[in-house]
Parts: structure tokens; C-alpha cells; sequence
């Protein structure tokens, strides 16, 4: 118990990356992941609780996708690659926090704004395009732009504060 | 910089439009090659992991964190943010402008402040993360936001523009209860005024409004959540979604107006009237007076629709057959805030009381009077020791004839707790009775049996919860439930299964303001709820009633105003077995009241769940 509370929100990060941040399933998986974690705790080799965590939280996603029939963007080949970089990500995941809202600040004024507008307004990218009078294809393009720039960014910052 | 890469582009690209629309077989082709690559996958990673950070915006603070990294923004001018966003955006700008220029309380955060308050927001997020329950803020449609209004606008330029210029910002008077789900950056609190152009989400809880201070205009709003309203640019309320109250007040002398999804509502002095508007239809009831609702489309076949005090009408905006009206008796029974909370009253007497303990109740909590110094207590007129009820927080009490009842929730949270642990074994069999009176459609806690072990994150798990619901936004383990029913969870202590797997719901809304009888019961291997004297849910359930375990009314933690229940309850009563349906049947009576309607009764071939607990 006193290691699920120690990575529990680490572990609720790469669920969330691997869910691409589908609410529900994130939920889900992570209750999931809980409780095998407690029962498997005895198969546990004493080297690193996250990792194994991990493991079976993206199983246990895994397994939730078989039960539903939504289209799946990744196929489960993808999911084992992103798993693993997930997993590092989500181990830092209140400096890139801090990181991304350092980069949010330093972004354009422009390009801030469109990022507003998008979560903060939770506008929807067709909406966007209507307002500004521009294509949907040019606001994805557009944000494609900025969520880069922000990625380069937060590494560049988590880099200089190693 | 390093340059784009053409491949990550058009992964990030892909991803984003997955958020929003369905891929095609090539686009996930693609996005499959790219990510299956080094670089593609932590490109992949990198952008959702932003995804979660941004949409956890609107969620809970950290104040140490958000003050520092609101210390290093404030420094960024924003009028070089308004520039540019003037340049992108005409429409999301006027309503920007319009707020700037309109007066806010000075416990207000300044201008520029505000405009960081969503990256500070996102900083805090961080704590979110850690959090196991996961609230959720998200839009049900697109009505919650500021641009789907021009749905509301109505092509009335003469009266707009006089509107507008007479128009005095609506101001927030009073909230009971209430959870907001604010597009503006800090919570709406009394007194502050309604910006132009701003959209108010109100998840749970009543507000009321006053609308055009002494402008002959006076009126009150009362806005029952879940809704939304609009403070329109002509100076019009307009409701987006759920229902609301309007009353004109005072010395009245002209008309009051609001926007609904069908049309323009116009009342007439000193008229009250009850409004409902989501995405298929509205209703318009007068209580007072009078009122004209003058849909969107007018023509020839479709005219302004006046009705008096005592009228409603229905308008189904889009059917087969275009709009169509039904007209039908106005209730005020429809709308929670136009009841007083006095309504319904509950006379109890001692003859109540000894048909309870005809039935001998292990506790019993009458809440007629307090006993003891410090700390005060309520008596526990059952048979178990150890069971007064002792006080956290401020009850206020209501009376009723001889009958006195608790009022807890408002103004503050209060609750009761036992002083000793209960049942002294495993119980197979237990029940549960109470009367409740809900103030209004929220989530809250009537009752629930604890561990008394508090876990290291603060909370404490539960044996049994009883509870009303509303419509959630928030906790999304109930999302999928129907909205304002009454839930009852029994599962073991430590259960592996998670909570929603082990509650039942009542087939039934409960009813604001009115008081209801509820039995939570266990027997043999079934679950069983009932409310006002029938089985409104029941489910196969095996699992018996931890030892030990510590009761609790009004909310779900004890030292927590979490889940904290708003409204009033009366003759609490536990027992050690399951009371038969006679016994229940023949409390009811015995304070004076009816026993439902057993068509609203969950017969056993219509047992909503049926999976084991175990």
C-alpha cells in the first residue's frame, strides 16, 4: 500500500497517457491496476515497484480495449513503444508540469492564445476555425506547430535543471 | 530550433484531429508507422501528456504552487495579449472587452492576473495527478460555451439596443449549495455582477440573481443547477439549458425578458414564471400574472403565445413536423426553488415514535432536543450503548408542529457522528431508516457506515453508503447513472471490487423539498432500497455488514465537508435485522403520510443488478 501511494499519481499519468486521456478508461484501468497490484503484490521482485506497475497497468489496458469496440488510433504493437516512454514521462511528471507552463508563458502571444482557446475555452478545433475564418486543417496545423514547440521546450527545460 | 521534423508534424497533426474526429484507415496507418519509430513514439507521449496537462486546467489548486508561478507571470503585460487576441478572434473579443470595461469588486483579481489564472491553474494541476478521485469538468454540449449563445440571440435590434442601454449588470444575491463549473477564471461569489457576455455553469445548488436594480425591471432569478444562463449582450438573461425562476419584484412598471432555446419570454409586472430549456425543448409555466413567449421563427403559422396565471406550454423545437406546442397546467412542484423549504411539512408525534420502537431500533436519533454540556449530543433512543449522536459543524433546527427536525448543509456544513462503533458483529441482515428532506438536487450524504481507521490519504472506506445524487459532472463513476436518484452501496470493507460495482440506485428521481422516506436494507443475499414504502431497487448481495463500524449522517468523511448532504432529516433509525415491508409500510402511516404507489415498486423479475458483490 505504501508504494501504490507513493507512485499512485505517476502511475495515474502513464494511464492516462496510454489511454490517450480518455477519462473513463483511465479511471477505470487505474482501479484495476490497484487491485492486482495488491493481489500480485507477492509476485513483486523487489526492483522497481514503478516499472512492474506499469507493466500491468498497460495489460490491464490492454484488456479493457478488447472489451470495447471503439476504433483504436494505436494498435497494441504501438502501445508496448509509447508504454515505455510513457513510463519515463510520467516518472517526471510534476517538473514537466512546471516546464509546460514555463514554455506556455514564453510561447507568442498568438500561439498562447489558440492554446487558450482550445483547453482553456475548450472550444473545439472546428469552432476555432469558424471564429477566426480560417480551415479546421489550418488550426490542426497550427496546433500541431505549437504542441511541438512546447515538447521541445519542456525537454530543453527539464534538461537545464538536471 | 530545431526544425520540424515533417514525420512528428504529421503524427502530432494526427493525434490532435483523433481527439476530435474519427481517423480514417490510412490516418492510422500512419499514425501507427510514425509512432512505432523512436522518435514518433516520444513525440506521441510528449503531446498527450500535454493533452492531460491542459484539459486538467479548471481543477484543484494548489496555493503554494499557484502563488509562486503567478508571482513570475504577473510580470507579462496583457495588453499585448488583448492585441493580439483582438486580431484572431472578433467575437470571443467583445465579450473580453465588455468585461474589462465593466466594474468588478475590488476582492477581485486584477486584469492581468486574471488573464494567467488558467496557466497557474495548470501548474496546480500537478496535484491532480495524485488525486484517486479523478473530478471531471467537461462540456455535455456545446451549449456551456460562450459562442454556442448566438443560438439564444434573438434578431429584436430596436429592443436590444434599448435593453442594453438601460441595463444594469445582474448580480449574484444568494447560492445555496452550489458547485460551479465557471468559464471565468475565479468562482462566482455574492454580490458579484454578471459580466456581459458571460456564461454562468451551475453544476449543483441554487443562485439567485437580481436582475435590473431599481430600473423598474427588478426581478429575481433563481437558477436551478445543473443549468446554465448567459448574460447576453443586449442585457438579457438567457437560459442555455435547465431551469430557472423568474419574479418581478418591487414597484415593477415595465416587462422583464429571458432568452430561452424556443424563444423570448416576456413577464409581465409582479408576474412569477418557471423555465426549462435544453437542446429539444422549453417550457414556459406561470405561477403570476402573466407572460408572452415569442419563439425565434416567427410566421404565419406560428405566433406569439400568451398565457395566464396557472398556464405552461411545451414547445419541442425540432420534430418532424417542425415545432409543436402542448399546453398544460403550470407546476411549481417542477421547480425546486420555487418550494419554500418550509413546504411539507412533517408532524410527527409520540405515536410515531412508538410504532418505531414497536420495531426496536438498535439506534434511534429523533433530533428533538440536544443533551449534555460540551460536547452536545442527540439521545439514541434505541437499544445500543454508546450511541448518542454527537455534533461536528453548526445544525440548525427546524420545527414542524411538535416535531422538531435537523437542517444541516447550509449556511455550513454539519453532520452527526456516533460515539461508539457499531454493530458489535458481522450483521447478514441490518436496515436502515430515515426521513429526508433534500433542498434541492445535489450529490450529498445521508448516511453511511465508515472504518474507523482514516487511510493515509485522508479518507476513510466504507461498509455502506446511502446518498442522493444529481446530475454529475464531476465524479464520472456516476456520469452514466440517471441524475437525482437516491444510491445505496453495501460491500465489505477493503472490497477489491471498486464502489460503483456494489451500489443500486433508485428506479426514481427523489424529490427536492419534500420529504420521503428511505430504507436502506440488507436480507439474506439481497440488497434492497425503498422509498416511501416500496422496493425502488434491489440487487443480489451476499456480503455482510462489517463490525465495528462508525456511523455517520450529512456527509461522507467526518472531517471532511466532502459529499456534505443540504437539507433537513428527521428520525434516523438502525436496526440489527431487516424490518419486513408491513413494518415500513406501517411507519409511513403512522406519521400521517401515504405509502407510494406500487407501480413504483422494482417487482423481483425486474431486479435492476443481479451480479454477486463478491
Amino acid at each position: 500500500m505504501r508504494l501504490l501511494a507513493t507512485h499512485s499519481s505517476r502511475l495515474m499519468s502513464f494511464i492516462r497517457i496510454i489511454t490517450m486521456n480518455r477519462h473513463n478508461d483511465a479511471e477505470d484501468v487505474f482501479q484495476r491496476t490497484c487491485i492486482i497490484l495488491w493481489q500480485k503484490f507477492s509476485d513483486f521482485d523487489g526492483e522497481n515497484f514503478f516499472a512492474w506497475a506499469c507493466g500491468i497497468a498497460r495489460y490491464e489496458m490492454l484488456k479493457l480495449r478488447d472489451s470495447q469496440k471503439r476504433v483504436k488510433v494505436f494498435d497494441d504493437e504501438t502501445i508496448e513503444y509509447l508504454s515505455s516512454d510513457a513510463c519515463m514521462v510520467a516518472q517526471d511528471v510534476c517538473d514537466r508540469r512546471t516546464a509546460l507552463s514555463k514554455c506556455l508563458s514564453e510561447l507568442p502571444i498568438a500561439d498562447r492564445e489558440l492554446i487558450r482557446r482550445r483547453y482553456y475555452d475548450e472550444l473545439s478545433v472546428k469552432e476555432i476555425a469558424e471564429h477566426v475564418g480560417r480551415s479546421t486543417y489550418a488550426i490542426y496545423r497550427e496546433l500541431s506547430r505549437i504542441h511541438g514547440s512546447l515538447s521541445r521546450c519542456i525537454e530543453r527545460t527539464l534538461a537545464e535543471e538536471v | 530550433m530545431t526544425p520540424d521534423n515533417p514525420n512528428l508534424s504529421e503524427l502530432r497533426g494526427l493525434i490532435l484531429k483523433s481527439q476530435q474526429e474519427l481517423l480514417t484507415k490510412e490516418d492510422i496507418r500512419r499514425v501507427n508507422e510514425i509512432a512505432r519509430t523512436e522518435a514518433g513514439s516520444r513525440e506521441a507521449v510528449a503531446l498527450i501528456d500535454q493533452f492531460c496537462a491542459l484539459s486538467d486546467h479548471n481543477s484543484l489548486e494548489s496555493p503554494a504552487i499557484v502563488k509562486e508561478v503567478f508571482e513570475a507571470l504577473r510580470e507579462q503585460p496583457e495588453s499585448t495579449a488583448a492585441g493580439a487576441a483582438t486580431a484572431s478572434a472578433p467575437h470571443v473579443e467583445v465579450a473580453r472587452k465588455e468585461r474589462a470595461a465593466s466594474h468588478r469588486p475590488t476582492t477581485r483579481n486584477s486584469g492581468e492576473n486574471r488573464h494567467y489564472a488558467w496557466l497557474l491553474a495548470l501548474v496546480a494541476s500537478n496535484i491532480l495527478v495524485a488525486s484517486f478521485a479523478w473530478s471531471l469538468a467537461k462540456s455535455q454540449s456545446g451549449f456551456d460555451r460562450v459562442a454556442s449563445s448566438d443560438l439564444l440571440q434573438t434578431n429584436t435590434p430596436d429592443r436590444d439596443s434599448d435593453a442594453a442601454s438601460q441595463s444594469v449588470a445582474p448580480q449574484l444575491v444568494s447560492m445555496t449549495a452550489c458547485v460551479w463549473r465557471s468559464t471565468r477564471e475565479t468562482t462566482p461569489t455574492i454580490g458579484d455582477p454578471i459580466d456581459s457576455g458571460e456564461v454562468l455553469n451551475l453544476v449543483e445548488g441554487i443562485a439567485e440573481l437580481r436582475l435590473g436594480e431599481n430600473t423598474g425591471r427588478d426581478a429575481l432569478v433563481r437558477i436551478e443547477g445543473p443549468a446554465s444562463v448567459h448574460n447576453q449582450s443586449n442585457g438579457e438573461l438567457g437560459l442555455l439549458r435547465g431551469s430557472m425562476t423568474l419574479k418581478g419584484i418591487g414597484a415593477n412598471t415595465e416587462d422583464n425578458s429571458v432568452s430561452i432555446a424556443a424563444g423570448r419570454v416576456t413577464i409581465g409586472p409582479q408576474s412569477f414564471v418557471g423555465l426549462v430549456s435544453d437542446d429539444t425543448s422549453s417550457e414556459l409555466h406561470v405561477f403570476r400574472g402573466n407572460a408572452v413567449l415569442t419563439p425565434h421563427d416567427l410566421n404565419d403559422e406560428l405566433h406569439e403565445i400568451r398565457l395566464e396565471e396557472g398556464e405552461a406550454v411545451r414547445v419541442f423545437q425540432q420534430t418532424d413536423e417542425g415545432i409543436q406546442l402542448v399546453r398544460f397546467d403550470a407546476s411549481v412542484g417542477n421547480f425546486v426553488s420555487a418550494r419554500s423549504p418550509n413546504f411539507d411539512p412533517l408532524n410527527l408525534d409520540d405515536e410515531y415514535a412508538n410504532t418505531i420502537q414497536q420495531s426496536a431500533p438498535k439506534v434511534y436519533w429523533r433530533f428533538e432536543q440536544l443533551k449534555g454540556d460540551f460536547p452536545f449530543y442527540v439521545e439514541n433512543e434505541g437499544t445500543a450503548e454508546g450511541m448518542n449522536a454527537l455534533i461536528i459543524g453548526n445544525p440548525t433546527w427546524r420545527q414542524y408542529g411538535e416535531n422538531r427536525v435537523a437542517e444541516i448543509g447550509t449556511p455550513t456544513a454539519a453532520a452527526f457522528h456516533a460515539e461508539e462503533q457499531w454493530p458489535p458483529s458481522a450483521l447478514d441482515e441490518y436496515s436502515i431508516e430515515l426521513w429526508v428532506k433534500p433542498q434541492l438536487y445535489h450529490h450529498g450524504e445521508l448516511l453511511c457506515l465508515h472504518d474507523p481507521l482514516v487511510l493515509k490519504d485522508g479518507r476513510y472506506q466504507h461498509t455502506m453508503m446511502l446518498e442522493v445524487t444529481a446530475k454529475h459532472y464531476f465524479t464520472h463513476r456516476l456520469s452514466e447513472s440517471e441524475p437525482n436518484r437516491i444510491r445505496f452501496v453495501h460491500r465489505a470493507l477493503g472490497e477489491t471490487q471498486p464502489i460503483s460495482a456494489t451500489n443500486i440506485f433508485s428506479e426514481t428521481t427523489y424529490e427536492a423539498r419534500m420529504w420521503q422516506h428511505v430504507v436502506a436494507q440488507k436480507k439474506d443475499n439481497s440488497q434492497r432500497l425503498w422509498l416511501n414504502g416500496q422496493i425502488v431497487a434491489e440487487r443480489q448481495n451476499p456480503v455482510p455488514l462489517n463490525a465495528n463500524v462508525q456511523l455517520l449522517v450529512g456527509r461522507v468523511y467526518p472531517d471532511s465537508e466532502y459529499r456534505r448532504f443540504v437539507g433537513q432529516i428527521d428520525e434516523v433509525a438502525v436496526y440489527d435485522r431487516a424490518i419486513t415491508k408491513d413494518e415500513i409500510q406501517r411507519h409511513i402511516e403512522a406519521a400521517g403520510r401515504s405509502v407510494a404507489d406500487a407501480s413504483e415498486s422494482v417487482s423481483e423479475d425486474q431486479t435492476p443488478e443481479t451480479t454477486p458483490a463478491t
